[in-house]
This record gives structure tokens, sequence and C-alpha cells, in this order.
């Protein structure tokens, strides 16, 4: 944090966090103007760490696409490759397997849980549950080991291709899932007493950072952030694909249980129920895997997309992604365009920071779960 | 959603055109930028279908275009529609320039800014107030310019 000359001479200080700072959430800068310990005016510069994915994307032919598009959100990549997967495959008139989709589905669960596993452990960590976050973290190794089991990798599997999945389900994978999600319904019932039921838990959550349903919408917030607020949209239940359509599950909402609708601990609560669900939906998947191929084609090096344009849309663990891809028919594509959702979600924070206090704001940050990878993609 | 489209065609005859979008089931409307406040206003307060939700906006560049689609989503009626301008890409470092839409769908800054800095877009009309601010810190450089020249720049 720097102290600027104003912090000395006046009651209004202007303080500034970043680009490097562990209270963010990411490489960007936070600059806030503060009377005592309040926050009366926040903003947020990124750009710090922009990758150039979608130009690098240009130049990359269709068939080594995948390796730039897993970087969009690499704590969640598998749903930047579902969403390019569902525009090529569209633009390609490709039918993809039903095998294929369910395993894309139970593997974007597992990222989902994994994602979400992640955030609650941010948020332990922001709220000084230290012991907490490192329960939540031993138990998101389990979901990696999934995926290592499945796609050979812990991170940036490059596993969706256009038509399928790289690989069939391996042996013991279902019977692993199994195991897993018997013990993460136990292992949330812990966590559920460590944090939401803790009242110094609660004391940093409730009523803090409060959304109304009016703001998120009209800053076209989505995710489980949205949906704290009351915002019931959810792309897997408004507009299913690889046949969620098939699966029954809850969008759980903000209740303001413990404070009001729309704050800190509804955004919480929400990604743990959240978390529930989709536990729920892996336990009925991997009983429901049907037989057949797991990839409709194989594409050679050469491959190329014909002339024509797709717009996919796909729920990521932060809400709303979807992903818009143009060919002419040539060898690279003319543009692969990502609407990530935290780069919408990032614009409700500096209005939510006001009023609160300055000890406050790495909470409240981390309870909007954003990836500044995904802003600087 | 046939019939917005009709009800589109007949409020705004020859300045607009409707087409499918790909193979899906959506439609792209096709229109002029100088008219693009006024048709983007009419879809959000056409009180049957209220396009509430500006769930993208998208640029390319193709055949010497910039093409903007605005992916519009109603809440209420989960409808979905594409509207489309197009604008001649000027040469050189020069900047493009379109009405902003802000007036009409208050989080289209978050869009908006990017456009500006990535395809050199001036988007007239509408003050930004927003507390968010991408800097790519490339100047007047526009990189998803199919003229933007890599130079020195190592691609991941």
């Amino acid at each position: 944090m720097i102290y600027t000359r104003e912090k000395l001479h006046a009651s209004v200080s202007s303080l500034s966090w970043g680009p490097s700072d562990p209270s963010l959430p990411g490489i960007f800068r936070l600059e806030a103007d503060a009377e005592g310990d309040l926050i009366r005016r926040a903003r947020i510069e990124t750009g710090f760490l922009h990758k150039g994915l979608e130009k690098s994307l240009e130049k990359r032919s269709w068939f080594t696409s995948m390796i730039a598009v897993d970087r969009v959100d690499p704590e969640a990549p598998l749903f930047a490759e579902l969403a390019f997967c569902i525009a090529i495959e569209e633009i390609c008139n490709i039918q993809v397997p039903r095998r294929a989709q369910v395993i894309r589905l139970i593997l974007c669960e597992l990222g989902r849980v994994g994602s979400h596993l992640h955030f609650l452990a941010r948020a332990a960590i922001a709220t000084g549950f230290d012991t907490a976050s490192q329960y939540i973290l031993r138990d998101r190794e389990l979901v990696l080991d999934l995926f290592e089991l499945m796609t050979g990798r812990r991170f940036s599997p490059n596993f969706f291709k256009f038509g399928g999945v790289g690989a069939d389900i391996t042996e013991g994978f279902i019977e692993r899932i199994h195991e897993t999600t018997r013990l993460l319904e136990i292992r949330l019932r812990e966590y559920h007493a460590l944090m939401i039921e803790n009242q110094a838990f609660i004391d940093r959550l409730a009523w803090q950072g409060v959304l109304s349903a009016e703001t998120a919408q009209s800053k076209g917030l989505t995710g489980p952030s949205a949906r704290a607020s009351g915002l019931r949209f959810d792309v897997r239940k408004d507009e299913a694909y690889s046949g969620y359509e098939h699966f029954d599950f809850r969008v759980p909402l903000g209740t303001g249980a413990r404070g009001t609708t729309g704050d800190g601990f509804d955004r919480i609560v929400v990604r743990l129920e959240e978390i529930r669900e989709s536990l729920l939906i892996l336990s009925h998947a991997v009983d429901s895997v049907p037989a057949g191929d797991f990839l409709a084609l194989t594409t050679p090096p050469d491959f190329t997309v014909p002339a024509g344009e797709a717009y996919s849309r796909v729920e990521s663990p932060r809400g709303l992604l979807s992903c818009h891809v143009v060919s002419d028919g040539g060898a690279h594509p003319v543009r692969v365009q990502w609407r990530t959702p935290s780069s919408s979600n990032i614009e409700v924070v500096p209005e939510v920071l006001k009023g609160i206090t300055i000890q406050d704001f790495p909470v409240i940050l981390a309870s909007f779960d954003l990836s500044i990878a995904e802003i600087d993609r | 959603m046939r019939t917005l489209l009709k009800k589109l065609e007949s409020d705004f005859g020859q300045a607009v055109t409707i087409k499918k979008f790909g193979r899906s089931d959506q439609f792209v409307v096709e229109i002029e930028a100088e008219k693009l406040v006024e048709i983007a206003t009419w879809l959000r307060m056409q009180e049957a279908f209220r396009m509430d939700f500006l769930e993208n906006l998208s640029l390319f560049e193709s055949k010497g275009k910039t093409v903007f689609s605005y992916f519009l989503r109603s809440g209420s009626q989960g409808l979905q529609l594409v509207l489309r301008t197009s604008l001649a890409t000027p040469n050189g470092g020069a900047r493009l320039e379109i009405p902003s839409i802000l007036g009409v769908w208050s989080h289209a800054e978050s869009f908006e800014s990017e456009a500006e800095k990535m395809f050199g877009v001036h988007f007239s009309g509408e003050n930004r107030a927003s507390s968010v601010r991408k800097n790519f810190g490339l100047g007047d450089e526009y990189p998803l310019r199919k003229s933007f020249e890599w130079g020195d720049r190592v691609e991941l």
C-alpha cells in the first residue's frame, strides 16, 4: 500500500494497491479515496498482464488453436475449450456423439467444483480462516487428481476436441468420481460448520458489499455473484447445452439468510450450494454415460473451418462465457472473440466498495471471484 | 421472434436487413451505423420483447470493413438477436467513429472500452463514467486490426 501526501495533510487519503499485491485477487491496480477508514471512491485499472490471446488466435492454425484457448481462464480452462468447440462444431455442422457430450459435462462440473473450492479457499484466507483454507485446498487436490486421471493433466488439459473429447473414460475414473463426490458431500458439511455457521465468519461478510438485483442487472453481472443478488439466469438452465437438459439440478439464489440478499455472505453460500448441485449432477452423469464414440472425427493438422460464423454460450464458474468465431474458410480464424464474465463483473466492484472500511475490501473483492486472467485475455 | 422482426421491418422498412445468423436459429439485423441508437432504443423499449441485456459486443475486420455485432437477449422472454452494423476500416492509426449505445444499455461500457483500445473505435455521444480502466499500454496501436504490426512482439 502506498500512502500519498494527502494522507499527511488532509482528511481524504488517496491509497493505491497493486498491480501486484497479496490483498488483490490478481494483477490489477486498485485506487481508493478514503475518509479515515471508509472508502469513498474506488477505481480499478487492469491490463498489466494482457495476453493478447484473441490476436494470437488469428495467427494460429485451427488445429493448434486449443492451446491458446486453454489460457483464457487458467483456473477453469475447460469452459473456454467447450465454448470454442461448440462454435466450431456449429459452423462445421459436426454432430457430437452423446457419449462425448456427457464426458464434457462431467469434466465441466468437476471444473466448477475445483474452481469454487479454490474460491472458497481464497475467501477463507481473506477472512482470516486459514485453517479452513488448508482443508479446502486439500480437497481440491482430489479434483485435480481426477483431471489427471482422465486427461493426463492437472492444469491446461487441452482435452476437448472438435467433435468430442481427446480420449475415452479411463479405467477407474467412474469409481473415483463416486468416491470423491461422497467424500466432498461430507466435507461440505464440515465447511458449513467451519465457515457458514461461524459467527466470526458471518460478521465479516453479512451486510457487507451488498449488491442489489437492480445494480447487478444494470451492470450486466452474470454467474453466482448475480444469482446471490437474486438474478436467476444460468445458461445451463436457460439455454441448455451438452445435454444439461437431461439432468435435474437446482439453481441456488441468495436469500439474505444472515444479512441481506446480495451481500458478501450470500455470494459465499451460493457457491457452496452450487458445489453441492454439481456433485449431484456428477453422480447422476457418471451413471448415465451412454455407449458409443467419444469423438465424431479426427481433425488433421491442416483442418480448416468453412466460411461462416457461430456464437456459443456456456456457464463457467464465474458466469456467462461466450465465444464468437468467424471464419473465411482459410487456414486461420478471422476472429475468435470471448465475452468473459469477469470483464463485466468487475464493473460493479468500485460501486460495491463505496462505504466499506479499508480492512474489509480484500474480503469483498474475494467474494466476487474475479479472474483477472479472463479480463487480460 | 418472428413477430418482433415483422414489427421491426414495418417500423424501419429498408433501414433494416434481416438474415439468419450462421447455422443457428438466431437472426441478425443489419443496419446503418447512424440508425444504431434509434433501433437499439426501439429494441430495448418494446414492451412485449424488451431486449434488456446486451450480452456481448464483438468486432471483427473483414474485407476492409470493421463489423460490429451486438448480441442482445431479452431477460423476460429468453429471445436472442444480433444487431449488426459495419464501417470502413480507416488506414493507419485513424480512429473509427460510431455512436455509443451506453444510453441504451448502461453495461455496454466494458465492451466499448475494450473495443476502443483494441480496434481504435471512438464511441461518440455519451460520457464514460466507469471507474474501471482497461489499459493495455499500446498507445495508438490497435492490435485487433488486421493492419497491426507484430514487430518485436513474441506470440505466446
